[in-house]
This record gives structure tokens, C-alpha cells and sequence, in this order.
């Protein structure tokens, strides 16, 4: 018991969205949504490039980008909320990986820790690397990393602020196929935990495997949102991306899906 | 290390000083040579004393300008932000306030330093990050901006031993400084410097983007205008008694970094002691190396600074 206390320091709440939506040069973006994600969805954010998945994502984590309508995480509408209380509640991985070259690795990792008030960062840095698999890169030189581990190490940040709500921008962007496998794992257990995830993902199988559930963002504004099935369905998504496609499953029960 | 250049910087000059006579000076004035005492006492204490405030100042806000601009290219010299206190301070000397308010000089710096500095705030809240083109073009056009304010405030001076005294003090030397400047100067640097001090864990944050800054506890607005605001007092403060010194809050910070890494808990405090290290031993080849050739601090600065920055910039890749 002591051990799931200590796993899941956080209150887990549900997140509402009324009405809410992201400003992209001063234009509304889409229809504005109402979601309601209960503590363990993993939701993936999904639709053709730029339809604004990551405005919306910026916008819910209240990082400079500009929304309307309301997000509230249990009674706490997240706009109203200051800077550092906000940051024990989302935590984000951003498109944007870049840091000082001579930051060390377990540095930037800290810099999570730090954000929710850890009283010692440096052992919970060094948890969240092993957590996805970089253990042996803490002391290294961020400007000595390649891509991916860029990325390994900014999400090992994000985990290590350990937040109920957990915003990720693309986080496979970069990585190889053993580290897609991590990340997704990483995402599932993150859900089991309680907490909510959310992904803005470009690789629907991913999507299909690792999300409980699915908001698919078209060009026309609208929005799709429900289990990953019943969204990623041939139809929603050619109206999205135009490409026709098929879901199969391997003899192993995992699901991928395919362009035709 | 500081204190071991500061003191032989204490012996070197145009009286040499045996360190023994040096050290007995400063510990027991009375009892030594007046000659001695006033080189050491009114000549060269206070100059390397400015050279320490003027040095640390100029390092730590370099430091904290490459965090808030994400750019190690990025120091109060190439930004215009020394540019802009130049043109305050011009403007005071020029109307005369070193006459008559002994901090006029360094408010009116502190003013323009300001100005420039929210312009840059203004420019990075729309353009989210700035390349190391954009931070050069905007510090290149305030920097052309100041130069022309500059020649008009001088044009416009009312008699010619105000023009002496603005130019003589644009050259950025420390010739001729006094304890009067080291009152001036110490004061805005140490509370700004002890302010940004404080701050490490934010800068931090802000070397690593907006998003993840606002999503880790920092009002990345607020921030920035606040460090870059505290900036602008600690370099108006530098700027006054020193005039514009490039380059150490390049070369500094980035030597620093190689040394002891990025964190800022460390890359501060450690950048103020080198920044005041390397003007101390650049005011004192100033002074020193070149024989009857007047060479200014701002120059020897310059020399070092420039290749470095050169190198800097061919090293990046192109933004």
C-alpha cells in the first residue's frame, strides 16, 4: 500500500473541457470541443498537419498559446490557476527539444523534478531515465546527444514532475522502433497510474495500441472523438487525411493500421 | 585566483611595487610612503575595484540574457542593451546631470538600457525563438540607432568640456576611476546581481523554451521582464562607470560553461567571479602591456571577445 501511495502522490481528477478550443494568429481553431477524460485516458490526439493539434495542446497546457472556453482539472479552471501551482498539475513535452549544449543530461531532467517541488531532484531524474531507458546518458552533455535521446530525455522530464496531467507533443517523433515501444509502454502505465495523457500523434497504429482514446481533428474544423476503433474507422479517416485505409490485427491481438 | 590577480594587478603599472610594499600599503596605510599609498589607495584599489563590479556585472547578465534569448551569442554588447545605456548615459552627461545629481549618470543609463531591453521582450514575444540572425540584426540596428543618438546628443552638447567628457568616458576605460565611481556602481550591481542570483532555477526553465518553462512553474512574461528589466539596471550601473565593454558577458559564460556545465546555480555565481577576474586582468594588460600607447580596457576586451564570438557563430549552424 505504502508503495502505490508514494507512486501516485497526485489527486486524481477529472479533466472537463467546456467549450474549449486554441487561438492561431488570433483565429479560432476549430470547433470548440467538450471532452470529459477521466483519471487513466490516454488520448491521443490525432488528424492531418496543421489542423492545430498542437495549438490545442499548448492552449490545455495554458503555454503561450492563447484558448477560449474553459479547461478545469477537478474544480480548478487550469487558466485561473498560477504558474506554480499549474505545474503540479500538467507537465508538457514540447515540439521543441532544444536546451544549453553543456546542460548534463540529468540536469534538464531535474529542471521536471524541480517544477513539482521534489525535495531531491537528482535522485528523481535519474528514476525517470532508467523509466525509459537511458539510464547510462545522465552525465553526458545534452549537446552530445543524438535526436532521439533528445527526445528519451525530455520526456524522462516530463515524468519526472509527475503530474496528473500529461501533455505530449509528438513524442515518437524521433525515435526508433525499440524506443516507439518504450514510449508507448510509458504512456500505458502512465495511464494504469490514474493519470491522463495527452498525445498529439502522427503514427495511427500507435494511436490504435496505446490510446484508450481518440480525438480526431479534420480540416473542416470538426472533431471525432471515442475509442480508438470506432474513430479510426476507414471512412472518419479518409474524410480526415484523405487516404483510404484498412485496420488488421497480428496473431498476437496487436492492431496496425494500413494505407491502401 | 580573484584576489591573487587583484593583487598583482595592485602592483603592476607605471610605479612598479615590490608586493611586500603593495601589501603593507593596503594593510597599513598609515605606515607606508605616500607615494605608495595614494598609487594603491586612490589610483589603483578603486580602478580594479570597478574593473570587479563592472566585470562580474556584465558576465552574470550575459549569462542570464543567453537563457532568456536561448542564444549563446547573446550579451548585453551585442544586443544593444549597452548600446541603449550608452545613449541614456551620453544624453545625461551631455544635459549636464554628472554636474549636478550624482545619479543622474547611471539612472539615464539604466533608462535607455530599458528601453532597449523591452524591445526585445516585445521582439521575442512575437517571434517565440530568435536565431542568432535575428538577435544580431536587432542588437545591429539598436546599435546604429545609439550611434546616431550619440553623435546628435554630442552635436547638440552645450560646451566643449561636456563633448570631452562624453567621449573620453564612451571609449569604455577605467581610467581615472574613483571611489566616488565604486559607490556609483556598487550598489545597483551587487542588489541586481544577488536578484538574478535567485533566479537560477527559473532561468533553468527558460533555457529550455516557453512551453516548458510556463508548464514548469514559471509566468514566462513576467519573468522575462523582470530579469531582463534587473539586467538593465546592473548593465545601466556597468555601462555609467565604465562606458560600453564588449564582449565579457560572451566570452565569460561561455568559457564558464565548458568548465563547470549549464546549470545556472552554477553557471551564475561562477560567471560573476570569472567576469570579474577577466577585467581585471584585461584592465591590467590594458594599462600595462602596451607602454606609452594608450590602450583602453573596452580593447583588450574586444580582442579576446571578438574572435571568440566569430567562432561562435561559424560553430552554429545557421537560424
Amino acid at each position: 500500500m505504502m508503495a502505490e501511495t508514494a507512486a501516485c502522490p497526485f489527486l486524481a481528477a477529472t479533466l472537463t473541457l467546456d467549450g474549449f478550443g486554441a487561438y492561431r494568429a488570433g483565429r479560432a481553431l476549430g470547433s470548440p470541443l467538450d471532452l470529459r477524460l477521466m483519471p487513466g485516458t490516454v488520448l491521443g490526439v490525432v488528424g492531418p498537419n496543421g489542423v492545430g493539434k498542437s495549438s490545442l495542446l499548448g492552449a490545455l497546457a495554458q503555454a503561450g498559446v492563447r484558448s477560449y472556453g474553459r479547461a478545469r482539472f477537478g474544480a480548478q479552471d487550469l487558466a485561473r490557476v498560477p504558474a506554480r501551482a499549474r505545474a503540479g498539475i500538467v507537465s508538457m513535452l514540447a515540439q521543441d527539444l532544444h536546451a544549453p549544449e553543456e546542460l548534463r543530461v540529468r540536469e534538464l531532467v531535474a529542471v521536471g523534478a524541480h517544477a513539482s517541488g521534489n525535495q531531491d531532484p537528482l535522485s528523481e531524474a535519474e528514476r525517470a531515465l532508467s523509466d525509459v531507458g537511458i539510464a547510462e546518458l545522465a552525465h553526458q552533455r545534452f549537446g552530445s546527444l543524438s535526436g532521439g535521446q533528445m527526445q528519451l530525455t525530455q520526456i524522462a522530464r516530463v515524468l519526472a514532475q509527475r503530474t496528473p496531467v500529461v501533455i505530449l507533443d509528438e513524442p515518437t517523433s524521433a525515435l526508433d522502433l525499440f524506443h516507439q515501444r518504450v514510449v508507448e509502454q510509458t504512456m500505458r502505465r502512465l495511464g494504469n497510474d490514474g493519470r491522463i495523457v495527452i498525445a498529439a500523434l502522427h503514427d495511427l497504429s500507435l494511436a490504435l495500441n496505446a490510446c484508450t482514446q481518440i480525438l480526431l481533428l479534420d480540416r473542416a474544423g470538426d472533431a471525432h472523438s471515442g475509442k480508438p476503433a470506432d474513430v479510426l474507422r476507414p471512412d472518419l479517416v479518409h474524410a480526415a487525411y484523405g487516404v483510404r485505409t484498412t485496420i488488421h490485427t497480428t496473431p498476437r491481438g496487436r492492431r496496425f493500421l494500413a494505407t491502401e | 585566483m580573484l584576489a591573487t590577480a587583484a593583487f598583482v594587478s595592485l602592483t603592476l603599472g607605471v610605479v612598479p611595487l615590490a608586493p611586500g610594499e603593495a601589501l603593507g600599503a593596503l594593510l597599513h596605510p598609515a605606515e607606508a610612503s605616500r607615494t605608495t599609498s595614494a598609487v594603491i589607495w586612490s589610483i589603483r584599489l578603486p580602478r580594479i575595484l570597478v574593473a570587479m563590479l563592472v566585470g562580474a556585472a556584465l558576465a552574470t547578465v550575459g549569462a542570464v540574457m543567453q537563457a532568456i534569448l536561448r542564444n549563446p551569442l547573446a550579451e548585453p554588447g551585442i544586443t544593444g542593451v549597452s548600446a541603449g545605456a550608452a545613449v541614456g548615459a551620453v544624453a545625461g552627461i551631455t544635459l549636464g546631470l554628472a554636474g549636478s545629481a550624482q545619479w543622474g549618470v547611471p539612472l539615464a543609463a539604466f533608462a535607455g538600457a530599458a528601453t532597449v531591453a523591452l524591445v526585445l521582450q516585445t521582439v521575442l514575444r512575437s517571434r517565440k525563438d530568435l536565431g542568432s540572425a535575428t538577435i544580431i540584426l536587432v542588437g545591429v540596428s539598436i546599435s546604429a540607432l545609439a550611434g546616431a543618438l550619440i553623435n546628435l546628443l554630442i552635436a547638440n552638447a552645450r560646451d566643449d568640456a561636456l563633448v570631452r567628457s562624453a567621449l573620453f568616458w564612451l571609449a569604455g576605460d577605467l581610467e581615472l576611476r574613483s571611489w566616488e565611481h565604486v559607490a556609483l556602481a556598487a550598489g545597483p550591481i551587487l542588489l541586481g546581481l544577488a536578484y538574478l542570483l535567485s533566479r537560477t532555477r527559473q532561468l533553468d526553465a527558460l533555457a529550455l523554451g516557453e512551453q516548458v518553462a510556463a508548464t514548469s512553474g514559471v509566468h514566462v512574461n513576467r519573468e522575462r521582464i523582470l530579469l531582463l528589466l534587473v539586467a538593465s539596471l546592473v548593465t545601466g550601473a556597468a555601462v555609467a562607470v565604465s562606458g560600453v565593454i564588449s564582449f565579457v558577458g560572451l566570452v565569460v559564460p561561455h568559457a564558464v560553461r565548458l568548465l563547470v556545465g549549464a546549470s545556472h546555480s552554477r553557471l551564475l555565481p561562477i560567471s560573476a567571479l570569472g567576469g570579474a577576474l577577466f577585467l581585471v586582468l584585461a584592465d591590467t594588460v590594458a594599462r600595462t602591456a602596451f607602454g606609452p600607447v594608450i590602450v583602453q580596457t573596452g580593447v583588450v576586451s574586444a580582442l579576446v571577445g571578438a574572435p571568440i564570438f566569430l567562432f561562435l557563430l561559424l560553430r552554429k549552424q545557421p537560424a
